[in-house]
């Protein structure tokens, strides 16, 4: 049997207050938290009216100089973030956070871009446009937090949070860490909020979900974190338990970029599946925080959807969406919601829906009027967005008795399939070795021929070049494993994901009007929806989402691979990273300067097809290595030592003097080391590619181990590829 | 400008903004449907169609049956363009 976990501490920063209960007694209260938006000027946008946060104030967590760089999605996530740390009290061990977001700094980047031209830059701006990527503000998190042993920053749009919190349950689960800090945080900008405004999914007056005359979402803004650890650790420190985190499920619905599969039924089976790994009958939940946005599609295809996880019980559950008063926060609604829902059940009360007065659908149990006051034992929280990704939480009373739980899976990992990309052409078992001369000196900029080939050109034809990449490596990978798309999850590591793409449409609305901003394209611009897109192309269901560690998303992404595959979630997952050469990225970060000379920005990136060992097993098929890892690197050397120091080999993804030292330390440093950065090129997936040239070695015979060793700035990871055992 | 050129000039129009890079403008049916069947298009293409043609041709498209009919083929909108010109 396995421990539960617990929820120890709750923070949240929303337009109706600083803090979790002040927003939870103004839902209660039925306050709405929309008005003219104030952050950006809207007149002539269709809708303008924002749930904007009021009276934020970063130095309540951060000295003034350090709050000046502060991004307002940073200042946000560090409130919430330090008001669940307080809550959860002094814990001790290790420390894991996961931020799910999805357009991090884009304000500051937008103030920044609308001052004047790239060519005239103040240091200050290049800090400022450098602070869009996601994971700047985990690591802020981290620090706030006086240090984490592992950090995960993902998006899966509209259900990125919900997305980490399950990632929290996963890493309390594998027991990889002890205690974990989860949640999301997203700021209002320009972007999305000309981006929903093109697409006409706004609401003008304060939204009604759920209601038969609904027009449209109303755009919030907000920071969430749950503070979870195993229960036993959480009753040992005498902490309070305010709730269970349960279950969890993630999937997709491999349907359209912007509508949700109509049926629900996609949407039914994550709420099954969550129950399930709760070990919960439909019957048993008395409380749904509905993703309920308020737009016509959303609503309709979620009724659906709990009638057909629920049966009758549809009838009964009570069901309120809480967008009516916090609006839809987008990266941070999964975890605002999961905080709203931990307190419902802490203190027995179900929210109603603000705004809601004649429902479309009047047999589901809607809450209306004012919240209720009842007990409940049970209660779910569900999260869906662009890309039709999707993730259900299930929470459970402090109170409830333990339950015989299944253990989690602590079985090996293999590579079935591999697929691999670089200026030189497609990596495969006859040209890894050209990938990896020393001597070779690759062209900087676009890949030619344009990596779209393989695609159909009618069905990729919104794919910028980072949604093609990773649709065609994913792809390829697949192909390669002999897999189907059915069930199988994708995690995509990217850095920037497509900045350039986001560039313009900012200065497109500035220039020629909101009316005028691109409504197609927007939805392109979120950092998943590459990830999106690619599920869509290749019909994959499990769960899809984007991961940011800079130049070790590819090890972040393979990571959380694991993870998912260790709990079940999923038969196989293709994971890895593709970065596309991004003209703004490039004219700001300029080439790579190692010891030995500068290498030029390019593009590629590699991925990998990953399941359990048994699985593999069960449906013989070949395979490539044994995975190992990969692990972030912290004190301990986390590699174990080469078998065989004659037949093993070490690939250095991006020299860096902290992970070579690690390496020199450690017992691989007598092995032979190469790397494909001179053939490659650079760019932040460049481990993707290095872990792909590490499998297809392993897979040649050509070295019976290889690690791969990759780091930024930030962290440093280690991968090991072992030749798969042959005897059972 | 004639009504040939007129649909012409829509037809790269729609290469242009809905990113249909893989057609050219002799592949598109002057009378064929535009969404669902023929071209494919969905209701993203639908709106940024209409950003297109009142940024091109200063026209507005309302979002009613109208304006479906509007689209329903390259024909049916060059002649919504020159009774609106």
């Amino acid at each position: 049997m396995i421990e539960r976990v617990a929820v120890t501490g709750i923070g949240a920063v929303s337009a109706l207050g600083i803090g979790a209960d002040a927003t939870f007694d103004g839902v209660i209260a039925g306050r709405r938290g929309f008005r003219a938006v104030t952050l950006f000027d809207a007149a002539d946008a269709r809708c303008r009216i924002a749930a904007e946060v009021r009276r934020l104030d970063p130095e309540l967590v951060a000295s003034p100089e350090e709050a000046a760089d502060f991004s307002r999605t940073d200042s946000m996530a560090l409130v919430a973030a330090a008001e669940a740390l307080a809550r959860a009290g002094a814990r001790d061990g290790r420390l894991g956070v996961i931020l799910g977001g999805t357009t991090g700094g884009m304000l500051e980047t937008e103030h920044g871009l609308l001052a004047g031209p790239l060519d005239r830059v103040d240091p200050r701006r290049v800090a400022r446009l450098l602070s869009h990527p996601l994971d700047v503000t985990t690591q802020r998190i981290a620090r706030l937090a006086g240090g984490a042993q592992r950090c995960s920053t993902l998006c899966a749009a509209c259900s990125s949070s919900a997305l980490a919190i399950a990632q929290g349950l996963a890493w309390l689960r594998a027991g990889s860490v002890d205690c974990v800090l989860a949640g999301g945080a997203d700021g209002l900008c320009r972007l999305t909020f000309f981006g929903f405004d093109a697409l006409g999914a706004l609401d003008n007056e304060p939204c009604r979900p759920f209601d038969s005359g609904r027009r449209g979402l109303g755009l919030g803004e907000g920071a969430a974190f749950l503070c979870l650890e195993r229960e036993g650790a959480a009753r040992a420190r005498g902490a309070e338990i305010l709730a269970f985190l349960s279950g969890a499920a993630a999937g997709a619905e491999a349907h359209h970029i912007t509508h949700p599969e109509p049926s629900g039924a996609r949407a039914a089976e994550l709420i099954r599946r969550a129950l399930a790994g709760a070990g919960l009958e439909p019957s048993e939940l008395d409380y749904v925080n509905a993703h309920g946005t308020g737009t016509v599609q959303n609503d309709t295809m979620e009724a659906r959807a709990l009638h057909a996880a629920l049966g009758e019980h549809a009838q009964r559950v009570l069901v309120s969406s809480t967008k009516g008063h916090v609006g839809h926060t987008l990266g941070a609604a999964g975890a605002l919601e999961a905080v709203i829902t931990v307190l419902a059940i802490h203190r027995g009360i179900a929210p109603a829906t603000a705004g809601l007065e004649t429902p479309e659908d009047p047999t589901l149990g809607h809450v209306l009027g004012t919240a209720r006051s009842v007990p409940l034992r049970a209660a779910a929280s569900c999260s869906f967005g662009f890309g039709g990704t999707g993730a259900v939480l299930v929470f459970e009373s402090a109170s409830t008795p333990l339950r015989v739980r299944s253990q989690a899976r602590v079985e090996r990992v293999v590579v079935t399939g591999i697929a691999g990309i670089g200026p030189i052409g497609e990596l495969t078992p006859g040209n890894v070795e050209r990938f990896l001369e020393s001597a070779a000196s690759a062209p900087g900029g676009p890949l030619e021929p344009a990596p779209i080939t393989l695609l159909d050109a009618e069905r990729s034809r919104r794919f910028d070049t980072h949604a093609a990449l990773v649709t065609q490596l994913a792809g390829q990978a697949l192909v390669r494993a002999a897999v189907g798309p059915g069930g199988v999850g994708l995690v995509a590591g990217t850095a920037f994901g497509s900045v350039e793409r986001s560039v313009r449409f900012i200065l497109r609305a500035a220039d020629r009007g909101v009316r005028r901003a691109n409504p197609a394209e927007f939805p392109h611009l979120v950092a998943s929806a590459a990830s999106g897109n690619a599920s869509i192309y290749l019909g994959l269901t499990g769960a899809v989402l984007s991961v940011s560690d800079d130049a070790t998303s590819a090890e972040a992404a393979v990571a959380t691979a694991v993870d998912a595959l260790r709990l079940g979630g999923a038969p196989a997952f293709v994971a890895g990273a593709a970065e596309g050469f991004d003209p703004v990225v490039a004219e700001i970060l300029g080439p790579l300067v190692t010891a030995e000379g500068s290498v030029l920005r390019s593009e590629g990136g590699g991925f990998l097809v990953v399941e359990l060992e048994s699985a593999a097993r069960a449906r013989v098929a070949t395979r490539v290595a044994q995975l190992e890892g990969p692990w972030p690197l912290a004190s301990a050397f986390p590699a174990p030592w080469p078998r065989d120091r004659e037949r093993a080999l070490v690939l250095v993804a991006t020299p860096r003097e902290r992970a070579l030292a690690a390496l020199n330390a450690s017992a691989w440093s007598t092995c032979p080391r190469r790397s494909v950065l001179r053939a490659s090129g650079y760019h932040e997936a460049v481990s993707g590619l290095s872990l792909a040239a590490a499998a297809t070695l392993v897979g040649l015979g050509a070295a019976a181990e290889v690690l791969v060793v990759s780091s930024s700035e930030r962290s440093d990871w280690v991968t090991l590829f072992r030749e798969p055992e042959t005897a059972r | 400008m004639d009504s040939a050129a007129l649909k012409s000039e829509i037809k790269r129009l729609l290469i242009e903004a809905l990113d249909l890079r893989h057609k050219t403008e002799a592949e598109i049916d002057d009378d064929a449907p535009l969404f669902g069947e023929g071209l494919k298009l969905d209701s993203l293409d639908a709106l940024q169609l209409a950003v297109a043609l009142e940024e091109r041709y200063g026209i507005e498209i309302p979002d009613d049956a109208e304006g479906r009919r509007v689209f329903a083929s390259v024909s049916a909108i060059a002649a919504y363009v020159a009774s609106r010109r």
